[in-house]
């Protein structure tokens, strides 16, 4: 097979506008999948859908619009949430449907609105992004890339403890409104190739997939950005060979990687379990005259201790 | 010139909504000391910590932190705060080291790149708890004890001038409480200030120089540990709650 899509400028712009939303969606979702609120970014695919609209029918610009509604919506999100009110949830549902509800009545309103054009948002469609598109989504990555990469600290402390990072004395919610207003800018980065209503499924499956093969948060953010520009590029290039819609296809191609992963790690983990238990955590060293009795067991000694027997296995001690 | 308290409250009231649910609290806490704060579920405790960590408003009174009031006090990470928690897990696998050094940040500028300075602090501070063999593990593979020295780990990677911590023998095992209180014991000797609440004091008991004893959203005492043990104090927890302190065990309320 010839590399005969790099010929046409659409697929040219497609795969370069992949390629940002393999780098940014993981980057921000790693952080969002931290906080448990993996179903953010599907809200703010909603409300930029009113952004789309407004857009459409006013200027011809959805994505510089769809922005403005996202972020405005994520700064919504994240003082509604910063209230800690039950009463939020619901409030954050209604903006979420009426986003969505109203994309869709105005963008039948639009001139030249269609079925089809509504689904290129909702679902991407690879040969929408213009090179105004391509050139913003750049910009917006730049953006989204220093402050993920910039302040990963500030924001993996933020979202691993928020009530410690406060007592710390860390600008907690500036740092929650920045993580939100960068996520809008991904929602938008990943509206023409994924879709609106997928964008959530990219910040969040290749996180979920990484973090079940390695240890740190670190090395799940590396990861999952790997995972992220795989599915992504080859659910692109995969729609164009297949005439499906890219956001579909780069979604279905990340949920086979998480699934083959799960089941990976889900075999090993059986195996690992039947031969290794590890001790509860002991100070003390088990040797001669350490007061606890020791047994021979096969090639080395156990020791009795509070009715289990503790056998050395490297720093720690095992359960025989 | 004499050196600030860590911590003064006068007069202080902390809650949340409209009404405050601890009120006229007087307590100060003076750099080397080691104070437990006690009380039965419901005394306070917790809140009143939460008001001093700024994690909970002020609603009445004064408090000053090292000298300075709380409102304007902008050296935050001097209070190293081990908060109550069964798991420290979050969505995404983070290692000691990772949770650790996130409590190196408050005493970094945004952008900052850790420096080999910092990361020699993370690494005592973990070395302390315990825990350097455990350095790479993720947090999610540890028991609810080692969890908890994780959090003091973190705490002192902020180089705090003290630590305060809320119920840090709850739910813990009885080898990682002794654990825990060689632990406190070692920062103790080398001239830490803690500020301990708890239920129940356990095995941290010899560390203890002065007790709060908290009941009904007031200071009920403010003085030495009483003699006697565990049993001593629950006999003044449950007088407290009829509002009669109990004469002969020497309780003054220590005004400042």
């Amino acid at each position: 097979m010839t590399l005969d899509l790099l010929q046409y400028s659409f697929m040219q712009r497609a795969l370069l506008a992949s390629l940002l939303v393999g780098l940014t969606a993981p980057s921000v979702g790693v952080y969002i999948v931290q906080r448990r609120l993996a179903l953010i970014g599907d809200g703010m695919g909603h409300i930029a859908l009113a952004g789309v609209a407004v857009g459409l029918l006013t200027t011809g610009q959805p994505v510089l619009a769809a922005l403005v509604a996202a972020a405005t919506g994520a700064v919504v999100i994240e003082l509604v949430r910063a209230r800690g009110r039950t009463s939020g949830e619901v409030a954050l549902a209604v903006m979420f449907y009426g986003g969505i509800a109203a994309g869709v009545v105005i963008i039948s309103r639009v001139p030249g609105g269609t079925p089809a054009n509504l689904n290129s948002y909702l679902f991407g469609a690879i040969t929408t992004t213009s090179s105004t598109d391509l050139a913003v989504f750049t910009a917006l990555a730049a953006v989204v890339l220093t402050v993920t990469v910039g302040l990963a600290p500030r924001l993996f402390a933020v979202s691993n403890d928020e009530e410690y990072a406060r007592a710390a004395g860390l600008p907690v919610l500036a740092i929650n409104l920045l993580l939100a207003v960068i996520t809008a800018a991904t929602v938008v980065i990943c509206m023409r190739v994924v879709g609106l209503l997928l964008i959530s499924a990219l910040m969040v499956v290749p996180v979920a997939a990484a973090q079940l093969l390695v240890a740190s948060f670190r090395a799940t953010l590396l990861l999952a950005v790997g995972i992220g520009m795989l599915v992504s590029i080859g659910g692109t290039t995969a729609s164009y060979y297949a005439n499906t819609p890219s956001g579909g296809t780069i979604v279905l191609l990340a949920i086979t990687v998480f699934t083959i992963v799960a089941a990976g790690t889900a075999t090993r983990g059986k195996l690992r379990r039947t031969t290794h238990d590890e001790a509860e955590d002991h100070l003390h060293s088990h040797g001669e005259g350490c007061g606890h009795p020791s047994v021979e067991h096969d090639d080395h000694l156990d020791y009795l201790h509070n009715g289990h027997r503790h056998a050395a296995h490297g720093a720690h001690y095992d359960e025989h | 010139m004499t050196v600030p308290p860590v911590l003064r409250m006068v007069g202080g009231a902390v809650g949340y909504g409209a009404r405050p649910a601890i009120r006229d609290i007087d307590v100060s806490l003076d750099v080397g000391e080691v104070v437990a704060l006690l009380g039965p579920n419901g005394a306070g405790k917790s809140t009143l910590v939460r008001g001093i960590l700024g994690l909970a408003p002020l609603m009445g009174g004064a408090l000053e932190l090292f000298g300075v009031p709380a409102s304007t006090f902008r050296e935050r990470f001097r209070l190293g705060y081990v908060p109550q928690r069964d798991t420290i897990v979050g969505g995404v696998p983070s290692t000691v080291r990772e949770v650790v050094s996130s409590g190196r940040l408050a005493r970094k500028r945004p952008f900052a790149p850790m420096r080999s300075h910092d990361r020699e602090v993370v690494a005592a501070a973990i070395d302390v708890v315990g825990l350097t063999e455990r350095t790479g593990v993720s947090v999610g593979k540890l028991s609810g004890g080692q969890q908890r020295r994780v959090l003091i780990a973190r705490a002192l990677a902020a180089e705090p001038d003290v630590l305060v911590m809320d119920e840090p023998t709850a739910g813990v095992d009885a080898a990682n409480q002794e654990i825990l209180a060689a632990t406190l014991s070692q920062l103790v000797k080398g001239g830490s200030t803690l500020l301990l609440v708890a239920h129940e004091l356990g095995p941290l008991e010899p560390l203890i120089q002065r007790v709060v004893i908290m009941g009904g959203g007031r200071v009920q005492y403010d003085g030495p540990p009483v003699s006697g043990g565990e049993g001593a104090y629950e006999s003044v927890h449950h007088h407290a709650e009829r509002e009669s302190p109990p004469t002969g065990l020497g309780l003054t309320r220590r005004l400042p």
